[in-house]
């Protein structure tokens, strides 16, 4: 009935994969060394971290750095094998197989990020481990091959343990396949350079900001899910520099952002009157 | 025999209390205690006085009102009663008028006020207060201070992360310190004491940020002070006298407020427009040729000018400085809260010299005993007398039948008022009853089969959801039927030869269901029977989706007499047994809610679901015996849906209780609750309810 076409293969040539301009990035830690240890050993890396901690903006780093392409894909609960490995498409009364973003990183020698990897579902993921271990290798079970990895493909995971709950859990068995390397929010002096880096902020309104993001985060379980992240304090820096007063940037930047109930709202506020 | 006599005149007369038209704020659904449990319960909390004084009429009136309103009121007379029977009585004969005349809060004030005025022995001030109830109208620039105390306690946690409580300022320091009301702000080096209320400017905000610099001040005080410094203050104080400890202060707070200037600019210029309010200037450079950053630079400077020193005005918001308290506070080898990380040895060696001098420098400072009370001290004391009060409250309830017990559990109960969990507070019981109708005897109505189909309609959209998706856009694989079909289509020319694809949905629910069903005495009626129908279609109809679920039923009375009926655990299935246990269920007695969440919370923790969900289906606010209901209730019910919360369960409440939105987005939070005016649409309602949250 079909005739199957073989050679639909995606190769990366000249792509918007590669990163061409130099990320800012600022280590706070030996996070760099590790993940390029990691990536002369060819061990797969885990990164955790709450959400806008800077794992993305990392991993760019990090690609930048040993400028090899970037393939990145944001897990979330409806994404499949498919999504992940390829797909048969019908083309002109035929069959054309399409390489997932996964096996195009394995075929290609890239690098491959699942951001937060946890929203996938558990069945999803297991298609990674024998990628994971010294195998290194993709199954394709819908055209009967067995992928090898090319020599400079690379693997890295992100998930946010904030969200770690009966639902959202990384398997031990995927686990334990990574290196993990931890992302917490970079001490005050770091994140204080990080917002003026990035946003050219005054360094005294951006301790206060960063000051505030701490008092936040304080009051995580206690009315507040999350506290305010760096990206929040780089966009309520960005209202500031527009000319927005600080108590209104924050407002609409962090205070808002972070809950809908009123009572915390008014906490926040409060934080808010006290440092600016 | 003459009372019998008065009492069934009274049973046959016209209602003499109305309520007015235009309808009280306070007053709630019916339900409420009769006159005679009210006449004895009246006659149980004014004791003395009931012989002399006729109590009859104000049961008469009050048996006109809700539970809840009923059971509000005794408390309050009850916490009156306690420090005056005449002002009890006094109370009781305006309080049916001021509790359907006043708005929720005003009342609260008013009663506030009246124990407040008691407690600091102004006896005729309080009997003016409660007979001008009708003109009662707490100014609305005044700030009281456990309106904000939370508030202020979480802005210290997201500083500092350490829980300093705030309490309301002992009396007997006041007095002791001869200070205005606004100055009684002190610390004892573990908690903060603030004024219970600030009127000194006549409008809220200034008013607050009053209490808010004082906070500030004395985090600040917290912050800095060790054993060291008291121990130097002892002997400043010792060779001066007690203007040194004055002294002290004054340069401390010009200290403190630099500090204050240099880490919290927002409370600094909060500073700048209290003293300019007050045309107080602000005097930060006075000693701007000496270092002033510590406050061992302050303890230096007041002995270099102790005998000449310079004119300090005392600033509205200046704390009081009374080392004493966080004497007595370190003598047990305690650091500050905030002072945990300085060197330990030096602490220790101090805290030895300090308890070396203790009784010397007490009386150097004129300090009593009273004021350096023990908050544990002050736990027991009210725990031992609500005990005393849940005892009364029992051995009045003795005649209630108990069913038999299987399990007991121990809960804490979060005090709102000390701001700290009761610790094994109350006692949970598991009782099933051997009083179960016969199954002949449930009967199934057309009506009942009618609701269950409709049910099962909107359980199978749910059943569907979980099927292979075929005709998809996009999906797993190719759909060759969906294949074939659009090669047809495509031949007629006709659009439709898109989608090809299945999706495997495959069954991602794991859903585990905890119904905690409030059985109090409140839902006796139709309502009970609306329960019981809808949780009776439940279970018939949530087997076909193979969730697990459970269904509880809570009631009580005290403390130590929590019920729960189990009705179905997750392990058993729907079958006659279970069915017969749900007819079964009757209106029992009081609704201790903390109390079953954070029990069935546990019940439900233990499955391995991934999605949990812990319906409550409830009539009312939480309301018991012992003083559990009120504020009180509403906060103890909001920490345990808070736990519940941490615990990844999902708290949803459905209530019949029309004032619900008073205090449900407090108590749970946005999309957490639905309230239900027609109770016939319970079952329908609990269905698609369920739908919407485990899909």
């Amino acid at each position: 009935m079909t005739t199957e076409k073989m050679n639909t293969e995606t190769t990366i040539i000249n792509s918007e994969n590669y990163i061409t301009e130099e990320p800012y990035y600022l280590a706070t830690g030996d996070e760099i060394e590790v993940f390029n240890s990691a990536l002369a050993e060819k061990i797969p890396v885990l990164l955790k971290g709450p959400t806008g901690c800077g794992k993305t903006r990392f991993m760019e780093y990090m690609s930048w750095y040993n400028k090899l392409p970037l393939i990145t894909v944001s897990c979330h609960d409806d994404l499949t094998t498919s999504d992940l490995v390829g797909r048969y498409l019908i083309q002109n009364d035929t069959t054309i197989w399409q390489d997932g973003p996964l096996t195009t990183a394995v075929r290609n020698g890239c690098i491959c990020y699942l951001d937060e990897v946890v929203e996938a579902r558990k069945d999803t993921t297991v298609v990674i481990h024998p990628l994971c271990d010294d195998r290194r290798i993709l199954p394709l079970e819908k055209r009967g091959e067995i992928l090898k990895a090319a020599p400079d493909f690379f693997l890295t995971i992100s998930y946010n343990p904030g969200y770690q709950s009966a639902v959202k859990d990384l398997k031990p068995s995927t686990r334990q396949r990574f290196l993990s390397i931890d992302f917490s929010y970079p001490p005050e002096d770091a994140e204080t350079r990080i917002v003026h880096e990035e946003t050219a902020l005054p360094t005294e309104m951006a301790q206060r900001l960063v000051k505030l993001a701490s008092m936040t985060r304080n009051l995580v379980g206690n009315g507040l899910e999350e506290g305010a992240s760096t990206r929040l304090l780089v966009h309520t820096a960005k209202l500031i520099n527009r000319g927005f007063d600080p108590k209104i940037a924050c407002r609409y930047g962090i205070a808002d952002v972070l809950s809908d109930d009123s009572e915390t709202l008014g906490l926040l506020h409060d934080m808010i009157e006290t440092l600016f | 025999m003459g009372f019998f006599k008065n009492l069934l005149k009274r049973y046959r007369e016209p209602l003499k209390f109305k309520l007015p038209e235009s309808g009280p704020t306070l007053t709630a659904v019916s339900g409420g205690m009769g006159t005679t449990e009210l006449l004895i319960r009246l006659e149980m909390v004014l004791n003395d006085i009931k012989s002399k004084k006729p109590i009859i009429d104000h049961a008469y009136e009050l048996a006109g009102f809700s539970h809840n309103l009923q059971s509000r009121l005794l408390s309050d007379l009850s916490d009156i009663s306690e420090t005056s029977y005449e002002h009890g009585y006094e109370f009781l004969t305006v309080s049916a008028a001021a509790i359907s005349s006043m708005e929720q809060t005003q009342y609260d004030k008013w009663v506030y006020d009246i124990k407040s005025l008691l407690a600091d022995g102004y006896d005729d001030k309080a009997s003016e207060l409660i007979s001008k109830h009708p003109s009662y109208i707490e100014a609305p620039h005044i700030v009281n201070l456990n309106t904000i105390s939370e508030k202020l306690e979480k802005l210290i946690y997201s500083i500092y992360e350490k829980d300093i409580p705030i309490l309301v300022a002992n009396e007997v320091a006041k007095q002791s310190s001869e200070l205005s009301t606004i100055n009684t702000a002190y610390t004892d080096g573990f908690q903060i004491y603030l004024p219970a209320k600030i009127s000194y400017f006549d409008n809220y905000e200034d008013n607050f940020k009053l209490f808010k610099i004082q906070m500030f001040h004395l985090l600040e005080q917290i912050q800095s002070i060790n054993p060291n410094i008291i121990n130097a203050l002892g002997d400043g104080i010792k060779n001066h006298g007690k203007h040194y400890l004055k002294l002290f202060g004054d340069i401390e707070t010009l200290r403190v407020d630099q500090t204050i200037k240099d880490n919290f600019p927002g409370v600094w210029r909060d500073i700048d427009a209290i003293n300019n309010k007050t045309d107080t200037p602000h005097l930060i450079g006075t000693f701007s040729n000496d270092a002033l950053n510590t406050i061992e630079d302050s303890l230096r400077l007041t002995t270099k000018y102790i005998n000449n020193p310079p004119a300090l005005p005392e600033l509205i918001y200046q704390p009081v400085f009374i080392p004493e308290l966080t004497r007595e506070a370190m003598k047990d080898g305690k650091a500050s809260p905030l002072n945990e990380e300085k060197d330990e040895n030096a602490i220790e060696e101090a805290i030895a010299d300090i308890n070396n001098t203790n009784n010397e420098f007490r009386q150097e400072t004129n300090l009593t005993d009273q004021m350096l009370y023990d908050d544990d001290e002050q736990v027991k004391e009210q725990d031992s007398d609500k005990q005393q009060n849940i005892e009364d409250v029992s051995s009045a309830n003795q005649e209630l039948e108990k069913p038999k017990a299987i399990n007991k559990f121990y809960y804490k109960e979060w005090d709102t008022s000390l701001k700290k969990y009761r610790k094994d507070w109350c006692q949970v019981e598991e009782v099933v009853s051997d009083n179960l109708i016969e199954n002949k005897q449930i009967e199934t109505s057309p009506h009942l089969k009618h609701i269950e189909s409709r049910i099962k309609k909107t359980l199978d959209l749910l059943v569907n959801e979980q099927k292979s998706m075929r005709f998809q856009s996009d999906g797993d694989d190719i759909d060759i039927d969906a294949w074939v079909d659009a090669r047809s289509n495509r031949s007629k020319n006709a659009d439709d030869y898109q989608n090809l694809y299945i999706r495997n949905n495959k069954s991602t629910r794991n859903v585990a269901i905890m119904f905690a069903v409030d059985i109090s005495g409140s839902t006796r009626g139709w309502k009970n029977t609306a329960i019981k129908e809808s949780t009776s279609v439940l279970c018939k109809t949530l087997a076909r989706l193979e969730d697990q679920y459970a269904v509880y039923a809570f009631s009580g009375s005290g403390r130590n007499n929590c019920q729960i009926y189990p009705i179905k655990s997750f392990t058993e299935s729907n079958n006659n047994k279970i069915q017969s246990r749900i007819f079964s269920m009757q209106p029992q007695q009081y609704t201790r809610m903390g109390a079953a969440i954070r029990h069935l919370g546990t019940v439900l923790s233990k499955t391995s679901a991934k999605t949990r969900i812990l319906f409550v289906l409830t009539d009312g606010k939480p309301d018991d015996v012992d003083s559990y209901r009120g504020q009180y209730a509403i906060e103890d019910t909001r920490r345990a849906l808070n736990e519940a919360k941490a615990l990844q369960l999902n708290p949803f409440v459905l209530t019949f209780d029309k004032e619900g939105m008073d205090y449900l987005p407090h108590m749970l939070g946005s999309n957490r609750y639905q309230l239900i005016s027609d109770v016939s649409q319970l079952p329908v309602q609990i269905s698609t309810i369920y739908k919407h949250l485990t899909s």
